[in-house]
Protein backbone atom coordinates (compact mmCIF):
# COMPACT_ATOMS: atom_id res chain seq x y z
CA UNK A 1 0.00 0.00 0.00
CA UNK A 2 1.28 3.43 -0.85
CA UNK A 3 2.44 5.67 1.97
CA UNK A 4 -0.29 8.30 2.34
CA UNK A 5 0.41 11.90 3.29
CA UNK A 6 -1.83 12.55 6.27
CA UNK A 7 -0.91 16.15 7.11
CA UNK A 8 -3.41 18.32 5.15
CA UNK A 9 -1.01 21.25 4.87
CA UNK A 10 1.71 19.06 3.43
CA UNK A 11 -0.82 17.51 1.05
CA UNK A 12 -1.83 20.98 -0.19
CA UNK A 13 1.86 21.82 -0.65
CA UNK A 14 2.35 18.70 -2.74
CA UNK A 15 -0.67 19.48 -4.90
CA UNK A 16 0.42 23.09 -5.40
CA UNK A 17 3.94 22.06 -6.41
CA UNK A 18 2.64 19.43 -8.85
CA UNK A 19 0.33 21.96 -10.49
CA UNK A 20 3.12 24.50 -10.91
CA UNK A 21 5.44 21.92 -12.41
CA UNK A 22 2.79 20.66 -14.82
CA UNK A 23 2.15 24.25 -15.85
CA UNK A 24 5.87 24.79 -16.54
CA UNK A 25 6.10 21.57 -18.56
CA UNK A 26 2.98 22.40 -20.59
CA UNK A 27 4.28 25.93 -21.24
CA UNK A 28 7.52 24.60 -22.68
CA UNK A 29 5.70 21.97 -24.79
CA UNK A 30 3.03 24.23 -26.28
CA UNK A 31 5.30 27.29 -26.25
CA UNK A 32 7.87 25.71 -28.53
CA UNK A 33 5.19 24.36 -30.88
CA UNK A 34 3.56 27.83 -30.94
CA UNK A 35 6.91 29.44 -31.77
CA UNK A 36 7.39 26.98 -34.63
CA UNK A 37 3.88 27.72 -35.92
CA UNK A 38 4.51 31.47 -35.83
CA UNK A 39 7.84 31.05 -37.60
CA UNK A 40 6.20 28.93 -40.31
CA UNK A 41 3.75 31.72 -41.06
CA UNK B 1 25.07 19.78 6.20
CA UNK B 2 22.57 18.13 8.41
CA UNK B 3 23.40 16.53 11.71
CA UNK B 4 20.96 13.71 12.00
CA UNK B 5 19.53 11.81 14.89
CA UNK B 6 17.17 9.12 13.79
CA UNK B 7 15.68 6.28 15.72
CA UNK B 8 13.97 4.91 12.73
CA UNK B 9 14.41 1.21 12.45
CA UNK B 10 12.79 0.80 15.79
CA UNK B 11 10.23 3.54 15.08
CA UNK B 12 9.25 2.09 11.71
CA UNK B 13 7.47 -0.75 13.45
CA UNK B 14 5.44 1.48 15.71
CA UNK B 15 2.84 2.04 13.01
CA UNK B 16 0.11 -0.50 13.19
CA UNK B 17 -0.37 -0.57 9.41
CA UNK B 18 3.30 -1.31 8.87
CA UNK B 19 3.85 -4.32 6.68
CA UNK B 20 6.54 -5.91 4.60
CA UNK B 21 6.62 -6.25 0.84
CA UNK B 22 3.77 -7.99 -1.02
CA UNK B 23 4.39 -11.53 -2.17
CA UNK B 24 5.14 -12.61 -5.74
CA UNK B 25 5.10 -10.61 -8.92
CA UNK B 26 2.49 -8.23 -7.47
CA UNK B 27 5.21 -6.67 -5.32
CA UNK B 28 6.87 -5.37 -8.48
CA UNK B 29 3.87 -4.75 -10.76
CA UNK B 30 1.99 -2.68 -8.20
CA UNK B 31 5.04 -1.36 -6.39
CA UNK B 32 4.64 1.98 -4.66
CA UNK B 33 7.60 1.62 -2.30
CA UNK B 34 10.46 3.89 -3.31
CA UNK B 35 13.04 1.17 -2.61
CA UNK B 36 11.29 -1.38 -4.84
CA UNK B 37 10.82 1.14 -7.62
CA UNK B 38 14.42 2.31 -7.29
CA UNK B 39 15.59 -1.30 -7.57
CA UNK B 40 13.45 -1.87 -10.67
CA UNK B 41 14.80 1.29 -12.32
CA UNK B 42 18.37 0.21 -11.70
CA UNK B 43 17.90 -3.37 -12.86
CA UNK B 44 16.12 -2.10 -15.97
CA UNK B 45 18.98 0.28 -16.60
CA UNK B 46 21.52 -2.55 -16.19
CA UNK B 47 19.64 -4.60 -18.79
CA UNK B 48 19.57 -1.63 -21.18
CA UNK B 49 23.27 -1.03 -20.51
CA UNK B 50 24.02 -4.54 -21.77
CA UNK B 51 21.69 -4.25 -24.79
CA UNK B 52 23.15 -0.86 -25.75
CA UNK B 53 26.61 -2.24 -25.04
CA UNK B 54 26.04 -5.20 -27.35
CA UNK B 55 25.13 -2.70 -30.09
CA UNK B 56 28.35 -0.79 -29.38
CA UNK B 57 30.28 -4.04 -29.79
CA UNK B 58 28.62 -4.62 -33.18
CA UNK B 59 29.86 -1.16 -34.16
CA UNK B 60 33.38 -1.75 -32.85
CA UNK B 61 33.56 -5.24 -34.39
CA UNK B 62 32.73 -3.77 -37.80
CA UNK B 63 35.32 -1.03 -37.30
CA UNK B 64 38.02 -3.46 -36.13
CA UNK B 65 39.43 -3.42 -39.65
CA UNK B 66 38.85 -1.22 -42.70
CA UNK B 67 36.43 -2.60 -45.27
CA UNK B 68 32.97 -4.04 -44.82
CA UNK B 69 33.16 -7.15 -42.65
CA UNK B 70 30.16 -8.09 -40.60
CA UNK B 71 27.06 -5.96 -41.15
CA UNK B 72 25.60 -3.97 -44.00
CA UNK B 73 25.85 -0.16 -43.80
CA UNK B 74 22.14 0.33 -43.14
CA UNK B 75 22.25 -1.97 -40.13
CA UNK B 76 25.43 -0.26 -38.93
CA UNK B 77 23.61 3.07 -38.98
CA UNK B 78 20.72 1.54 -37.06
CA UNK B 79 23.18 0.31 -34.45
CA UNK B 80 24.79 3.73 -33.94
CA UNK B 81 21.38 5.39 -33.58
CA UNK B 82 19.85 2.75 -31.33
CA UNK B 83 23.00 2.49 -29.19
CA UNK B 84 22.73 6.21 -28.40
CA UNK B 85 18.98 6.21 -27.75
CA UNK B 86 19.19 3.16 -25.50
CA UNK B 87 22.24 4.30 -23.55
CA UNK B 88 20.92 7.83 -22.97
CA UNK B 89 17.23 7.21 -22.32
CA UNK B 90 17.33 3.56 -21.24
CA UNK B 91 20.56 3.15 -19.31
CA UNK B 92 22.00 6.38 -17.88
CA UNK B 93 18.82 8.35 -17.15
CA UNK B 94 16.86 5.49 -15.52
CA UNK B 95 19.91 4.55 -13.45
CA UNK B 96 20.02 8.05 -11.98
CA UNK B 97 16.24 8.03 -11.45
CA UNK B 98 16.65 4.70 -9.67
CA UNK B 99 19.30 6.20 -7.41
CA UNK B 100 17.02 9.19 -6.78
CA UNK B 101 14.21 6.84 -5.80
CA UNK B 102 16.35 4.88 -3.40
CA UNK B 103 18.35 7.71 -1.89
CA UNK B 104 16.32 10.93 -1.86
CA UNK B 105 13.67 9.77 0.66
CA UNK B 106 16.43 8.24 2.79
CA UNK B 107 18.57 11.36 2.61
CA UNK B 108 15.81 13.88 3.34
CA UNK B 109 14.16 11.73 6.01
CA UNK B 110 10.90 11.13 4.10
CA UNK B 111 8.87 7.91 4.37
CA UNK B 112 8.62 7.58 0.59
CA UNK B 113 8.43 9.63 -2.58
CA UNK B 114 5.59 12.16 -2.45
CA UNK B 115 3.65 10.55 -5.32
CA UNK B 116 4.17 6.80 -5.04
CA UNK B 117 1.51 5.70 -7.53
CA UNK B 118 2.80 8.06 -10.20
CA UNK B 119 6.24 6.67 -9.38
CA UNK B 120 5.01 3.19 -10.33
CA UNK B 121 3.52 4.54 -13.54
CA UNK B 122 6.64 6.42 -14.55
CA UNK B 123 8.70 3.25 -14.20
CA UNK B 124 6.33 0.84 -15.92
CA UNK B 125 6.05 3.09 -18.98
CA UNK B 126 9.70 2.41 -19.72
CA UNK B 127 9.61 -1.33 -20.60
CA UNK B 128 6.82 -0.56 -23.08
CA UNK B 129 8.73 2.37 -24.57
CA UNK B 130 11.91 0.37 -25.07
CA UNK B 131 10.14 -2.75 -26.34
CA UNK B 132 8.57 -0.51 -28.95
CA UNK B 133 11.89 1.17 -29.74
CA UNK B 134 13.68 -2.17 -30.10
CA UNK B 135 10.69 -3.45 -32.09
CA UNK B 136 11.55 -0.97 -34.86
CA UNK B 137 14.45 -3.27 -35.77
CA UNK B 138 11.95 -5.91 -36.88
CA UNK B 139 9.51 -3.88 -39.01
CA UNK B 140 9.82 -2.98 -42.72
CA UNK B 141 12.37 -0.22 -43.11
CA UNK B 142 14.21 -1.26 -39.95
CA UNK B 143 15.10 0.85 -36.94
CA UNK B 144 15.97 4.55 -36.84
CA UNK B 145 19.28 5.06 -38.65
CA UNK B 146 19.63 8.83 -38.96
CA UNK B 147 21.33 9.44 -35.62
CA UNK B 148 19.80 9.88 -32.15
CA UNK B 149 19.24 13.55 -32.99
CA UNK B 150 16.49 12.54 -35.45
CA UNK B 151 17.31 15.42 -37.81
CA UNK B 152 14.81 15.86 -40.63
CA UNK B 153 14.63 15.25 -43.53
CA UNK B 154 16.70 12.07 -42.89
CA UNK B 155 14.54 10.88 -39.99
CA UNK B 156 11.44 11.28 -42.16
CA UNK B 157 12.78 8.57 -44.46
CA UNK B 158 12.41 5.91 -41.78
CA UNK B 159 9.90 3.17 -42.70
CA UNK B 160 7.22 1.64 -40.51
CA UNK B 161 9.40 2.22 -37.47
CA UNK B 162 8.80 6.00 -37.62
CA UNK B 163 5.60 6.20 -35.54
CA UNK B 164 7.03 3.63 -33.14
CA UNK B 165 10.14 5.77 -32.63
CA UNK B 166 8.08 8.92 -32.08
CA UNK B 167 5.72 7.20 -29.64
CA UNK B 168 8.63 5.63 -27.76
CA UNK B 169 10.33 9.02 -27.40
CA UNK B 170 7.07 10.55 -26.14
CA UNK B 171 6.74 7.77 -23.56
CA UNK B 172 10.34 8.18 -22.38
CA UNK B 173 9.72 11.92 -22.07
CA UNK B 174 6.50 11.41 -20.10
CA UNK B 175 8.29 8.99 -17.79
CA UNK B 176 11.13 11.43 -17.21
CA UNK B 177 8.77 14.35 -16.55
CA UNK B 178 6.77 12.33 -14.03
CA UNK B 179 9.98 11.17 -12.36
CA UNK B 180 11.22 14.77 -12.18
CA UNK B 181 7.93 16.04 -10.72
CA UNK B 182 8.15 13.36 -8.07
CA UNK B 183 11.72 14.31 -7.17
CA UNK B 184 10.95 18.04 -6.87
CA UNK B 185 7.73 17.52 -4.94
CA UNK B 186 9.44 15.13 -2.54
CA UNK B 187 12.38 17.43 -1.90
CA UNK B 188 10.28 20.58 -1.56
CA UNK B 189 7.55 19.07 0.64
CA UNK B 190 8.81 15.96 2.41
CA UNK B 191 12.07 17.00 4.06
CA UNK B 192 12.49 16.16 7.72
CA UNK B 193 11.86 19.07 10.10
CA UNK B 194 15.00 21.13 10.48
CA UNK B 195 16.45 20.19 7.11
CA UNK B 196 16.70 23.56 5.38
CA UNK B 197 17.69 23.67 1.72
CA UNK B 198 21.32 24.40 2.53
CA UNK B 199 21.45 21.45 4.91
CA UNK B 200 20.43 18.95 2.23
CA UNK B 201 22.96 16.35 1.11
CA UNK B 202 24.69 17.45 -2.07
CA UNK B 203 23.28 14.48 -4.04
CA UNK B 204 19.78 15.75 -3.24
CA UNK B 205 20.75 19.24 -4.38
CA UNK B 206 22.14 18.05 -7.68
CA UNK B 207 19.00 15.98 -8.30
CA UNK B 208 16.72 18.92 -7.45
CA UNK B 209 18.46 21.04 -10.08
CA UNK B 210 18.49 18.14 -12.56
CA UNK B 211 14.75 17.64 -12.07
CA UNK B 212 14.08 21.28 -12.94
CA UNK B 213 16.17 20.83 -16.09
CA UNK B 214 14.08 17.79 -16.98
CA UNK B 215 10.80 19.66 -16.46
CA UNK B 216 12.01 22.42 -18.77
CA UNK B 217 13.54 20.44 -21.61
CA UNK B 218 11.79 17.09 -21.94
CA UNK B 219 8.61 18.87 -23.14
CA UNK B 220 10.74 20.64 -25.76
CA UNK B 221 11.92 17.28 -27.11
CA UNK B 222 8.31 16.08 -27.04
CA UNK B 223 7.26 19.20 -28.98
CA UNK B 224 9.99 18.62 -31.57
CA UNK B 225 9.03 15.00 -32.20
CA UNK B 226 5.33 15.89 -32.22
CA UNK B 227 6.10 18.29 -35.07
CA UNK B 228 8.10 15.55 -36.84
CA UNK B 229 5.01 13.39 -36.55
CA UNK B 230 2.64 16.02 -37.93
CA UNK B 231 5.07 16.71 -40.79
CA UNK B 232 5.05 13.00 -41.58
CA UNK B 233 1.34 12.24 -41.36
CA UNK B 234 -0.73 15.42 -41.18
CA UNK B 235 0.64 17.58 -43.98
CA UNK B 236 2.39 20.23 -41.89
CA UNK B 237 5.76 21.51 -43.07
CA UNK B 238 7.46 22.72 -39.90
CA UNK B 239 10.79 21.30 -41.00
CA UNK B 240 10.23 20.70 -44.70
CA UNK B 241 11.90 23.25 -46.95
CA UNK B 242 9.63 22.35 -49.89
CA UNK B 243 6.61 23.56 -47.93
CA UNK B 244 8.28 26.70 -46.58
CA UNK B 245 9.54 25.02 -43.42
CA UNK B 246 13.04 25.03 -42.02
CA UNK B 247 15.00 21.87 -41.16
CA UNK B 248 17.53 23.97 -39.25
CA UNK B 249 14.76 25.04 -36.87
CA UNK B 250 14.51 21.40 -35.78
CA UNK B 251 18.20 21.46 -34.90
CA UNK B 252 17.75 24.59 -32.76
CA UNK B 253 14.77 23.09 -30.95
CA UNK B 254 16.46 19.71 -30.56
CA UNK B 255 19.65 21.15 -29.07
CA UNK B 256 17.70 23.44 -26.76
CA UNK B 257 16.71 20.10 -25.26
CA UNK B 258 19.92 18.25 -26.10
CA UNK B 259 22.48 20.36 -24.34
CA UNK B 260 20.71 20.53 -20.97
CA UNK B 261 20.22 16.78 -21.46
CA UNK B 262 23.99 16.39 -21.20
CA UNK B 263 23.86 18.08 -17.80
CA UNK B 264 20.88 15.96 -16.79
CA UNK B 265 23.23 13.03 -17.19
CA UNK B 266 26.17 14.59 -15.36
CA UNK B 267 24.83 16.77 -12.50
CA UNK B 268 23.65 13.76 -10.41
CA UNK B 269 27.09 12.24 -11.10
CA UNK B 270 28.62 15.37 -9.51
CA UNK B 271 26.35 14.77 -6.53
CA UNK B 272 27.48 11.16 -6.15
CA UNK B 273 31.16 12.05 -6.34
CA UNK B 274 30.58 14.85 -3.83
CA UNK B 275 29.15 12.29 -1.40
CA UNK B 276 31.91 9.72 -1.85
CA UNK B 277 35.07 11.84 -1.81
CA UNK B 278 34.47 13.31 1.69
CA UNK B 279 33.74 9.85 3.16
CA UNK B 280 36.95 8.29 1.92
CA UNK B 281 39.03 11.43 2.53
CA UNK B 282 37.67 11.56 6.08
CA UNK B 283 36.99 15.28 5.73
CA UNK B 284 33.83 17.31 5.14
CA UNK B 285 33.16 18.42 1.58
CA UNK B 286 35.18 21.54 0.82
CA UNK B 287 32.95 24.47 -0.21
CA UNK B 288 29.46 22.96 0.13
CA UNK B 289 27.70 26.25 -0.69
CA UNK B 290 29.99 26.87 -3.66
CA UNK B 291 29.15 23.38 -4.95
CA UNK B 292 25.43 24.17 -4.81
CA UNK B 293 25.83 27.50 -6.58
CA UNK B 294 28.18 25.98 -9.17
CA UNK B 295 25.60 23.29 -9.94
CA UNK B 296 22.88 25.90 -10.35
CA UNK B 297 25.18 28.03 -12.57
CA UNK B 298 25.96 25.06 -14.82
CA UNK B 299 22.22 24.35 -15.12
CA UNK B 300 21.49 27.99 -16.04
CA UNK B 301 24.31 28.16 -18.58
CA UNK B 302 23.17 24.90 -20.18
CA UNK B 303 20.15 26.78 -21.57
CA UNK B 304 22.18 29.35 -23.48
CA UNK B 305 24.79 27.26 -25.27
CA UNK B 306 22.75 24.96 -27.52
CA UNK B 307 23.96 26.34 -30.85
CA UNK B 308 27.57 25.23 -30.22
CA UNK B 309 26.36 21.91 -31.65
CA UNK B 310 25.52 23.74 -34.86
CA UNK B 311 28.47 26.01 -35.65
CA UNK B 312 28.99 24.37 -39.03
CA UNK B 313 25.32 24.80 -39.97
CA UNK B 314 25.97 28.51 -40.34
CA UNK B 315 25.03 31.45 -38.16
CA UNK B 316 25.96 35.13 -37.84
CA UNK B 317 29.39 35.90 -36.42
CA UNK B 318 27.78 37.47 -33.34
CA UNK B 319 25.91 34.22 -32.75
CA UNK B 320 29.09 32.20 -33.06
CA UNK B 321 30.87 34.48 -30.59
CA UNK B 322 28.01 34.39 -28.11
CA UNK B 323 27.66 30.62 -28.10
CA UNK B 324 31.41 30.07 -28.03
CA UNK B 325 31.97 32.36 -25.04
CA UNK B 326 28.88 31.14 -23.17
CA UNK B 327 30.10 27.57 -23.61
CA UNK B 328 33.55 28.44 -22.34
CA UNK B 329 31.94 30.09 -19.33
CA UNK B 330 30.72 26.66 -18.17
CA UNK B 331 34.34 25.79 -17.44
CA UNK B 332 34.23 28.25 -14.52
CA UNK B 333 31.62 26.54 -12.27
CA UNK B 334 32.92 23.14 -13.43
CA UNK B 335 36.41 24.23 -12.40
CA UNK B 336 35.01 25.26 -9.01
CA UNK B 337 33.75 21.71 -8.57
CA UNK B 338 36.99 20.04 -9.62
CA UNK B 339 38.89 22.40 -7.31
CA UNK B 340 36.57 21.62 -4.39
CA UNK B 341 36.88 17.85 -4.85
CA UNK B 342 40.66 18.18 -4.97
CA UNK B 343 40.63 20.46 -1.92
CA UNK B 344 38.46 17.93 -0.08
CA UNK B 345 41.08 15.26 -0.68
CA UNK B 346 43.98 17.61 0.17
CA UNK B 347 45.57 16.50 3.46
CA UNK B 348 42.76 14.00 3.90
CA UNK B 349 43.30 10.53 5.29
CA UNK B 350 42.43 8.90 1.98
CA UNK B 351 41.63 5.23 1.53
CA UNK B 352 40.99 3.57 -1.80
CA UNK B 353 37.88 1.44 -1.55
CA UNK B 354 36.06 0.76 -4.85
CA UNK B 355 33.67 3.77 -4.64
CA UNK B 356 36.63 6.10 -4.06
CA UNK B 357 38.64 4.51 -6.87
CA UNK B 358 35.78 5.14 -9.28
CA UNK B 359 35.30 8.68 -7.92
CA UNK B 360 38.99 9.54 -8.43
CA UNK B 361 38.94 7.98 -11.88
CA UNK B 362 35.84 10.08 -12.61
CA UNK B 363 37.69 13.20 -11.50
CA UNK B 364 40.59 12.67 -13.92
CA UNK B 365 38.75 11.21 -16.89
CA UNK B 366 35.68 13.45 -16.78
CA UNK B 367 38.09 16.38 -16.76
CA UNK B 368 39.63 15.07 -20.00
CA UNK B 369 36.10 15.07 -21.49
CA UNK B 370 35.60 18.59 -20.18
CA UNK B 371 38.83 19.83 -21.76
CA UNK B 372 38.01 18.33 -25.16
CA UNK B 373 34.60 20.01 -24.83
CA UNK B 374 36.39 23.32 -24.35
CA UNK B 375 38.37 22.63 -27.54
CA UNK B 376 35.13 21.94 -29.41
CA UNK B 377 33.65 25.20 -28.14
CA UNK B 378 36.21 27.19 -30.14
CA UNK B 379 34.43 27.99 -33.40
CA UNK B 380 37.31 27.73 -35.89
CA UNK B 381 38.58 24.55 -34.21
CA UNK B 382 35.07 23.10 -34.22
CA UNK B 383 34.95 23.58 -38.00
CA UNK B 384 37.78 21.05 -38.13
CA UNK B 385 36.58 18.67 -35.41
CA UNK B 386 32.87 18.66 -36.24
CA UNK B 387 31.45 15.23 -37.11
CA UNK B 388 34.80 13.53 -36.56
CA UNK B 389 35.79 10.87 -34.04
CA UNK B 390 37.15 13.67 -31.84
CA UNK B 391 33.54 14.49 -30.96
CA UNK B 392 32.85 10.79 -30.29
CA UNK B 393 35.88 10.64 -27.98
CA UNK B 394 34.78 13.84 -26.20
CA UNK B 395 31.25 12.85 -25.34
CA UNK B 396 32.17 9.30 -24.47
CA UNK B 397 34.73 10.58 -21.97
CA UNK B 398 31.96 12.68 -20.43
CA UNK B 399 29.42 9.88 -20.42
CA UNK B 400 31.37 6.69 -19.72
CA UNK B 401 34.18 7.48 -17.27
CA UNK B 402 31.97 10.43 -16.31
CA UNK B 403 28.34 9.43 -15.84
CA UNK B 404 28.71 5.63 -15.95
CA UNK B 405 31.71 5.55 -13.59
CA UNK B 406 29.76 7.70 -11.13
CA UNK B 407 26.94 5.16 -11.31
CA UNK B 408 29.37 2.36 -10.55
CA UNK B 409 30.83 4.41 -7.70
CA UNK B 410 27.29 4.90 -6.37
CA UNK B 411 26.52 1.19 -6.67
CA UNK B 412 29.68 0.27 -4.75
CA UNK B 413 28.99 2.99 -2.17
CA UNK B 414 25.36 2.24 -1.39
CA UNK B 415 24.95 -1.44 -2.43
CA UNK B 416 25.87 -2.70 1.08
CA UNK B 417 23.31 -0.28 2.52
CA UNK B 418 20.61 -1.51 0.10
CA UNK B 419 21.28 -5.23 0.42
CA UNK B 420 22.77 -5.51 3.90
CA UNK B 421 25.70 -7.42 2.39
CA UNK B 422 29.28 -6.45 1.70
CA UNK B 423 30.59 -7.28 -1.74
CA UNK B 424 33.86 -8.95 -2.63
CA UNK B 425 36.39 -6.06 -2.45
CA UNK B 426 39.03 -7.83 -4.53
CA UNK B 427 36.61 -8.47 -7.37
CA UNK B 428 35.30 -4.90 -7.20
CA UNK B 429 38.84 -3.52 -7.38
CA UNK B 430 39.58 -5.85 -10.29
CA UNK B 431 36.45 -4.49 -11.98
CA UNK B 432 37.68 -0.96 -11.37
CA UNK B 433 41.14 -1.53 -12.86
CA UNK B 434 39.82 -3.43 -15.87
CA UNK B 435 37.21 -0.73 -16.53
CA UNK B 436 39.64 2.16 -16.13
CA UNK B 437 42.32 0.63 -18.34
CA UNK B 438 39.98 -0.54 -21.08
CA UNK B 439 37.88 2.63 -21.15
CA UNK B 440 41.05 4.57 -22.01
CA UNK B 441 42.17 1.99 -24.57
CA UNK B 442 38.69 2.30 -26.07
CA UNK B 443 38.20 6.04 -26.20
CA UNK B 444 41.59 7.78 -26.05
CA UNK B 445 42.68 6.67 -29.56
CA UNK B 446 39.45 8.13 -30.92
CA UNK B 447 40.89 11.61 -30.22
CA UNK B 448 43.75 10.81 -32.61
CA UNK B 449 41.37 9.37 -35.21
CA UNK B 450 39.23 12.50 -35.07
CA UNK B 451 42.17 14.88 -35.29
CA UNK B 452 43.42 12.90 -38.28
CA UNK B 453 40.05 13.45 -39.94
CA UNK B 454 38.12 10.21 -39.53
CA UNK B 455 34.40 11.01 -39.79
CA UNK B 456 31.93 9.58 -37.28
CA UNK B 457 28.96 7.31 -38.12
CA UNK B 458 30.69 5.43 -40.95
CA UNK B 459 31.04 1.62 -41.27
CA UNK B 460 34.20 1.75 -43.41
CA UNK B 461 37.26 4.01 -43.41
CA UNK B 462 40.54 4.77 -45.06
CA UNK B 463 43.43 2.41 -44.21
CA UNK B 464 45.39 5.21 -42.54
CA UNK B 465 42.98 4.92 -39.57
CA UNK B 466 43.35 1.14 -39.22
CA UNK B 467 45.76 0.89 -36.26
CA UNK B 468 43.96 3.14 -33.79
CA UNK B 469 40.60 1.62 -34.77
CA UNK B 470 41.90 -1.84 -33.99
CA UNK B 471 43.18 -0.69 -30.59
CA UNK B 472 39.90 1.08 -29.87
CA UNK B 473 37.94 -2.08 -30.72
CA UNK B 474 40.14 -4.21 -28.45
CA UNK B 475 39.42 -1.70 -25.67
CA UNK B 476 35.70 -1.93 -26.40
CA UNK B 477 35.61 -5.70 -26.06
CA UNK B 478 37.76 -5.55 -22.92
CA UNK B 479 35.50 -2.90 -21.39
CA UNK B 480 32.32 -4.78 -22.35
CA UNK B 481 33.52 -8.07 -20.91
CA UNK B 482 34.66 -6.34 -17.70
CA UNK B 483 31.09 -5.23 -17.09
CA UNK B 484 30.00 -8.87 -16.80
CA UNK B 485 32.11 -8.85 -13.64
CA UNK B 486 30.13 -5.85 -12.40
CA UNK B 487 26.83 -7.67 -13.01
CA UNK B 488 28.20 -10.73 -11.18
CA UNK B 489 29.30 -8.63 -8.19
CA UNK B 490 25.89 -6.91 -7.97
CA UNK B 491 23.86 -10.13 -8.12
CA UNK B 492 26.21 -12.00 -5.78
CA UNK B 493 25.84 -9.16 -3.26
CA UNK B 494 22.05 -9.22 -3.54
CA UNK B 495 22.10 -12.98 -2.88
CA UNK B 496 24.36 -12.88 0.17
CA UNK B 497 27.74 -12.10 1.60
CA UNK B 498 29.36 -10.75 4.70
CA UNK B 499 26.93 -8.69 6.80
CA UNK B 500 27.30 -4.93 6.31
CA UNK B 501 27.18 -2.64 9.33
CA UNK B 502 24.67 0.21 9.54
CA UNK B 503 27.27 2.81 8.64
CA UNK B 504 28.92 0.44 6.13
CA UNK B 505 32.04 2.64 5.80
CA UNK B 506 32.64 2.95 9.53
CA UNK B 507 36.16 4.32 9.35
CA UNK B 508 35.02 7.07 6.99
CA UNK B 509 32.12 8.05 9.26
CA UNK B 510 29.83 8.75 6.30
CA UNK B 511 27.48 11.65 6.77
CA UNK B 512 23.73 11.71 6.18
CA UNK B 513 20.42 10.30 7.33
CA UNK B 514 20.69 7.11 5.26
CA UNK B 515 23.51 5.89 7.49
CA UNK B 516 21.33 6.17 10.60
CA UNK B 517 19.18 3.31 9.28
CA UNK B 518 19.93 -0.39 9.42
CA UNK B 519 21.56 -2.20 6.49
CA UNK B 520 19.34 -3.05 4.68
CA UNK B 521 16.94 -0.31 5.75
CA UNK B 522 13.44 -1.34 6.87
CA UNK B 523 10.89 -1.66 4.06
CA UNK B 524 9.12 1.42 5.46
CA UNK B 525 11.66 3.89 6.74
CA UNK B 526 11.28 7.29 8.44
CA UNK B 527 7.59 6.88 9.17
CA UNK B 528 8.44 9.00 12.16
CA UNK B 529 10.35 12.01 10.89
CA UNK B 530 13.94 12.14 12.18
CA UNK B 531 15.32 15.18 13.95
CA UNK B 532 17.77 17.25 11.95
CA UNK B 533 19.91 19.76 13.81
Amino acid sequence: MATEIRDPERKRGVQRTVLWLLLIAATFYFGFIAMAVMRAQ
Amino acid sequence: MANAHAHDHAGAHDHHDDHGPAKGIGRWLFATNHKDIGTMYMLFSLLMFFIGGAMALVIRAELFQPGMQLVDPMFFNQMTTMHALIMIFGAVMPAFVGLANWMIPLQVGAPDMALPRMNNFSFWILPFAFTMLLGTLFVPGGGPAGGWTMYPPLSQQLGDGFPMLIFAVHLMGASSIMGAINVIVTIMNMRAPGMSLLKMPIFVWTWLITAYLLIAVMPVLAGAVTMLLTDHYFGTTFFEAAGGGDPVMFQHIFWFFGHPEVYIMILPAFGIVSEIIPTFSRKPLFGYDAMVYATASIAFLSFIVWAHHMFTVGMPLAGQMFFMLATMLIAVPTGVKVFNWTATMFKGSISFEPPMLFAISFLFLFTIGGFSGLMLAIVPADFQYHDTYFVVAHFHYVLVPGAVFSLMAAAYYWLPKWTGHMYNMKLAKAHFWLSTIFVNVLFFPQHFLGLAGMPRRIPDYSTQFADWNMISSIGAFGFGLSQLLFAYIVFATIRGGEKATDKVWDSGRPHGLEWTLSSPPPYHSFETAPEVK
